[in-house]
């Protein structure tokens, strides 16, 4: 055990406490939706829970009748929500996937004059802060009269997934040798064909991955569906967590808890599939935090 | 043909959602509307807004919170890659542990760091008081201490991010460098400033520079940690246009606003943008 830059007790310590900064918030949130109302609230915590329970998952999924969660939709609402967050993400993906295809494989083939532009445009939007667009947009959503329907939002998260998936395939796309669709147009092979039987197979785990970001992206997303979204039934997950902290009703931290694992757990998947692709070539440039 | 048709739909509908939103905000700001009856005000709200102190404390915030949260972020990063690109047992296995807190979604940390920070059952302040702390230095309910509590999550959320990229940066120095260095006789605090941090210089820049932009818009989890309060302590610009525009109504103010944060975000991101798009066309 050795660093060019630590003695090793440094390296030791420093590795140690970077482990426990990095993972304890994770484990405590895990051990606090095992608690009881009471251990809750004790003066001296522990992480292992003294009196483990499952009450906190069991309000999701039954919550008594003046609960907020029982407002609205009934007993399913958290259910109900997490399939809607699915459903959002899952759609957006689909329809944003191909799309970004198609302009990457141009992005990272073809010669074009204006090329810097249409990066630079699309970095631009990229990287373009949801809250600056999300007043204007939301006028001209409700204009159209999409407001608070499934597919305007869906249709608002292209927006911000779009941007993402194709610069993160130019970047993959670029790395693959022209020379694969070459070959097959040398041998007869139309461009269609070239890129529909070469090139996507060859690209195909790179794609996966970026459908993953996506996937990861809207899953977690928050400010358009807090915007564009009033009906429960329709609601996300990650706003419909807000029904915890109404005013008129004492926080119920450990049920805050088990919910917030749930809706940890897809991301962790997710990540766990996509993290391999991510020290390699697809963090260049792809990855803004 | 071709490639304009490849190209067309991704672009068409970004240029629809982004372009005509910004024509439209435009729009919006140079307007007052009031009951449905629209008359047009010219810059009114943008004079407005330089003269509000609501709005001018909430780009104080933002700026301190940025650069703070960047800072946080990139310290961090650098000892976590640092140790990352070191000889130590499980180091793979390290490696994604590390990475964890960017697994967890936005919302969900501004809440887990909520509850880590409750004045009653949080865990924070319990070993704090056990430190022999009487008032919790981070505490979110404190209007001076509230933003250093929102920094703890966003940094913690963060900082693998930068360590991904500042270890794929160490992992590229070359090591016969480090050998001419031994040779010339340079110990390990020289060797971090003297040849690895310039040699890292294009990356901390990019790393620094992204979690800038991206924390001056941060918005979900200073939202769901302390709503902007308390008495808006926590308040940055982007939590200021929303609570004007949907908790005040005031959309064309908010417009306004919001074209003021763009601005900002094209200032500090455009050299990115430019560079990065020459870039990758070489």
């Amino acid at each position: 055990m050795s660093s060019r830059f630590m003695s090793k007790p440094i390296l030791v310590i420093v590795t140690l406490a970077l482990v426990f900064v990095a993972l304890f918030p994770i484990l405590w949130m895990v051990s606090s939706s095992l608690k009881g109302a009471e251990e809750l609230l004790s003066s001296t915590p522990s992480l292992i829970p003294k009196e483990p329970t499952i009450r906190g998952y069991e309000m999701l999924l039954n919550p008594p009748p003046n609960h907020p969660l029982a407002a609205g939709g009934g007993s399913m609402l958290f259910l109900r929500m997490i399939l809607n967050t699915l459903l959002y993400a899952v759609s957006t993906t689909l329809l944003a996937v191909p799309m970004a295809i198609l302009a990457a494989y141009v992005l990272a083939r073809e010669h074009l004059r204006f090329k810097v532009l249409l990066i630079a445009f699309l970095l631009f939007t990229y990287l373009l802060p949801p809250i600056a667009i999300v007043v204007p947009l939301f006028q001209m959503v409700a204009d159209i009269g999409l407001y608070d329907s499934y597919l305007g939002l869906v249709l608002a998260y292209q927006l911000l997934v779009l941007p993402l998936c194709t610069w993160m395939l130019a970047g993959h796309f670029k790395n693959i040798p022209r020379e694969l669709e070459e070959a097959a147009l040398i041998d007869g092979c139309s461009r269609m064909r070239a890129i529909a039987q070469v090139f996507l197979p060859v690209s195909a785990p790179g794609i996966a991955a970026v459908a993953t970001f996506s996937l990861i992206v809207i899953w977690q997303e928050f400010v358009f569906a807090l915007v564009f979204i009033k009906t429960e039934a329709l609601r996300n997950v990650q706003v419909g967590i807000q029904y915890f902290f109404q005013p008129s009703f004492p926080v119920d931290w450990g049920t805050v808890m088990a919910a917030s694992t749930i809706v940890a757990i897809p991301t962790a998947l997710l990540f766990a599939y996509v993290q391999q692709f991510l020290v390699g070539g697809l963090l260049k440039g792809a990855v803004k935090g | 043909m071709y490639p304009a048709a490849f190209i067309s739909p991704a672009y068409i509908v970004l240029l629809v959602l982004v372009v005509v939103p910004l024509v439209y905000n435009l729009n919006l700001s140079v307007n007052d509307e009031l009951f449905g009856y629209r008359e047009f005000i010219g810059w009114q709200h943008y004079r407005d807004l330089l003269g509000d102190s609501d709005f001018l404390h909430a780009l104080g915030v933002t700026v301190k919170f940025a650069v703070a949260d960047a800072l946080g972020s990139f310290l961090l990063g650098l000892i976590a890659a640092l140790v990352l690109a070191s000889k130590i047992p499980w180091r793979n296995t390290l490696r994604v542990l590390v990475l964890l807190p960017w697994v967890v979604p936005y919302v969900i940390t501004g809440i887990l760091w909520r509850w880590m920070l409750h004045p009653m059952g949080g865990v924070i302040p319990n070993w704090m008081t056990s430190l022999g702390l009487s008032a919790n230095p981070v505490s979110i309910n404190n209007p001076d201490t509230a933003l250093g509590g929102v920094l703890l999550a966003t940094i913690w959320r963060g900082f693998p991010f930068a360590a991904m990229m500042l270890l794929a940066g160490l992992e590229s120095i070359d090591e016969q460098l480090y050998e001419a260095a031994a040779i010339d006789g340079a110990n390990r605090i020289q060797l971090l400033f003297r040849i690895v941090l310039p040699l890292l210089s294009p990356v901390i820049a990019i790393v620094v520079l992204l979690r800038l932009v991206w924390s001056a818009n941060a918005f979900d989890v200073i939202y769901m940690m302390t709503g902007g309060g308390p008495m808006g302590a926590t308040e940055t610009s982007s939590l200021f246009i929303y609570r004007t525009s949907f908790q005040f109504f005031n959309l064309n103010k908010g417009a306004a606003a919001s074209f003021i944060q763009l601005v900002l975000f094209l200032a500090l991101a455009f050299p990115y943008i430019v560079r990065t798009g020459r870039q990758y066309n070489e």
